[in-house]
């Protein structure tokens, strides 16, 4: 049993920083995030043996905090429907943006938090999670049609809240 | 297409990591697994606990039948008595098996709780038997009732450990 709890501690110590963070992005609560990440962990331990070793223990575990963080967002808040009542998205205004600047993490980073949940969550699926459309749109229970238009929304907001918020900076 | 604002993320993306976690997330957990743990072992057990605990009542009560007289002025009291226990505890067993069987098809925890109602049943026969032979004493009755009671309590804590057990995949995991 002290066997055990020193591996899971082991875990816990590897990957609590990262399935914080991605329970943060998701949320933007540290309580939730928080209590997201305890859920989380708690649910991998208990139920390890339905691990079955196909994918990395941390993308196993990934899934796990973002789903429970996603169920507790739209519990509270999350609307994807309203995401979607944008309407098609008309792919001949996605021309190439030509960026002329130098990006900040910490502008881009303040810059994402300020994105609408829906837009906040495709988007760093996408960018920074490394998930692809399908999976996104398994993961969000959307089309994954969706989740490209939503996505290039997403980055179209994100450079209109960078420009807004930041243009006199760096 | 080449993305700048895209290719800055992607490339940079560990150091979107800056959020840390407070210490007491781990001690929650540890709690959380203490509790598991235990919750876990006892519910492995407990059958067998019951089990043995109800045969040796049964037995002790078996064998010292012969050092009890049986009492005339209380033998139609302690029949009168165990008829309406009977009763009472027969029909709360039946009601909930009843919501025992709604809740699971087959299983084998069921199988398991199956076999120990049955281990019950047998010695409340054979008590029972004795009882309604001319041993009925207060002390064959509370044996009687004593055994109802457990297998009320065995078809009481299942229903708790599914309940649990139906709470515990509701939290999204299985489905992954």
């Amino acid at each position: 049993m002290l066997g055990d709890r020193q591996a899971q501690y082991q875990l816990y110590k590897l990957y609590s920083k990262a399935m914080y963070n991605v329970s943060f992005r998701v949320t933007q609560n540290e309580q939730e995030a928080e209590d997201v990440l305890q859920e989380s962990f708690l649910s991998a331990f208990k139920n390890i043996h339905s691990y079955k070793g196909t994918a990395a223990f941390g993308s196993w575990l990934k899934r796990i905090t973002l789903n429970n963080a996603i169920n507790l967002v739209k519990k509270r808040r999350l609307d994807f429907e309203s995401v979607e009542d944008y309407g098609a998205y008309d792919e001949r205004f996605d021309h190439e943006e030509t960026d002329d600047r130098d990006f900040d993490v910490n502008q881009v980073k303040k810059a994402i938090e300020l994105l609408p949940d829906g837009y906040r969550l495709v988007l760093t699926l996408y960018l920074i999670e490394g998930y692809d459309h399908k999976e996104i749109a398994e993961i969000l229970n959307i089309t994954e049609s969706t989740s490209k238009s939503q996505f290039n929304r997403s980055k179209k907001k994100l450079r209109e809240i960078l420009k807004e918020e930041f243009q006199h900076a760096g | 297409m080449q993305d700048k604002l895209e290719d800055f993320i992607k490339e940079n993306k560990e150091q979107f990591d800056t959020e840390v976690p407070r210490a007491e997330v781990w001690n929650k957990i540890q709690k959380g697994l203490d509790n598991s743990d235990n919750t876990s072992s006892s519910s492995t057990h407990w059958f067998w606990k019951v089990a043995v605990a109800v045969l040796l009542i049964a037995v002790a009560y078996l064998g010292s039948e012969k050092y009890f007289g049986a009492d005339v002025n209380k033998e139609s009291t302690a029949m009168e008595e165990f008829k309406e226990l009977e009763i009472f505890y027969t029909q709360m067993i039946s009601d909930k098996k009843t919501k025992l069987s709604e809740e699971v098809e087959a299983g084998e925890y069921f199988s398991f709780l199956e076999a120990d109602i049955q281990s019950l049943d047998q010695n409340y026969e054979e008590l029972k038997t004795t009882f309604e032979n001319g041993q009925e004493t207060p002390q064959l009755k509370s044996a009687l009732v004593h055994l109802l009671k457990q297998k009320l309590y065995l078809i009481e804590k299942q229903l708790e450990i599914l309940e649990e057990t139906k709470s515990e995949t509701s939290e999204g995991v299985s489905s992954l």
